[in-house]
């Protein structure tokens, strides 16, 4: 039983250090896209990605807890069995939602261009010429 | 600690049901606190304007969507807590993670739904700026008008146009 309680213990610890990582990158790289979105406005930029990362946090964390079945009974070897299990569906959603959340950012920010296009054609030009070139 | 009579083996179950409630409650409390300040924080952020005459409605504006979304939260954390007594130690922890689990997504889905009312609401008073600027004024020569100086953005938009 306490080699099962362990094994539990060490699912929860990944899955918490996998999430804040995977939270840190985000909000490190998801304000870049934002910063392009928002024109430079970069307080406003930093505090959509904020929203956004502790959302996205809040949300997984909960997932991760919700895959987590404890069975005491259970030998440390099906307990590490099952935990393994766990941690591949945790992996394999995370992936899922990462990628949902790069098509997103990228597809917002191909419309704050469009739209900017759409209003000043330079402005657009000049703009993204500056991106390239950061 | 092995209870051999009915009434204390309820006793004990009594105990755990009030240690998973205290600690719920602790996390659901805690939580909805951090949420909503960083709501109301990075709300606020959102939607100040550049040359805010009304700084004070920004904030009013926030205040009032986050305390609305504080009770809901805590209602609805209230409500999900449908405790029961007689739970052994390992049932107890497994419905205190389940409970904690559906609690976290839930408020993750709202808070990302709150970002987009917020979003929403920033855009309408761009939109409403707009349309009592009524392009008369060059979009390049904008000059702040509020008492205070101009911003680290307001100076960077100026120069991205």
């Amino acid at each position: 039983m306490n080699g099962a309680i362990v094994v539990y213990v060490v699912y929860v610890a990944l899955a918490i250090a996998l999430i804040s990582w995977l939270g840190v990158l985000l909000h490190r790289d998801g304000r870049i896209f934002l910063d392009d979105v928002f024109r430079s406005q970069t307080d406003l930029a930093a505090a959509v990605s904020r929203l956004l990362v502790t959302g996205f946090l809040v949300f997984t964390l909960g997932y991760a807890l919700l895959l987590l079945r404890i069975d005491v009974g259970a030998t440390p070897v099906a307990a590490l069995r099952s935990s393994i299990q766990q941690f591949g569906l945790l992996l394999l959603s995370l992936g899922a939602m990462h990628s949902l959340n790069m098509m997103i950012l990228l597809q917002v920010r191909r419309r704050a261009v469009n739209r900017r296009g759409a209003a000043s054609p330079g402005a657009s030009r000049s703009r993204r010429g500056r991106v390239a070139s950061r | 600690m092995a209870p051999d009579g009915a009434a204390q083996r309820e006793e004990a179950g009594m105990g755990n049901a009030l240690v998973v409630s205290v600690l719920y409650i602790l996390v659901a409390v805690s939580l909805t606190i951090w949420l909503a300040a960083t709501l109301y924080r990075n709300g606020l952020e959102l939607l100040r304007r550049r040359d805010d005459q009304q700084p004070l409605l920004a904030q009013a504006t926030s205040r009032l969507l986050v305390i609305g979304f504080a009770l809901f939260t805590l209602g609805y954390a209230f409500l999900l807590l449908q405790v029961r007594g007689e739970m052994t130690g390992v049932v107890a922890l497994q419905f205190l993670i389940r409970r904690l689990g559906i609690l976290l997504v839930s408020l993750g889905l709202l808070h990302l739904l709150n970002t987009l009312i917020f979003l929403r609401f920033r855009r309408s008073r761009a939109e409403e700026d707009a349309v009592e600027r009524g392009g008369r004024r060059p979009p390049g020569r904008t000059t702040p008008s509020g008492d205070e100086p101009p911003s680290e953005q307001a100076r960077l938009r100026r120069g991205d146009r």
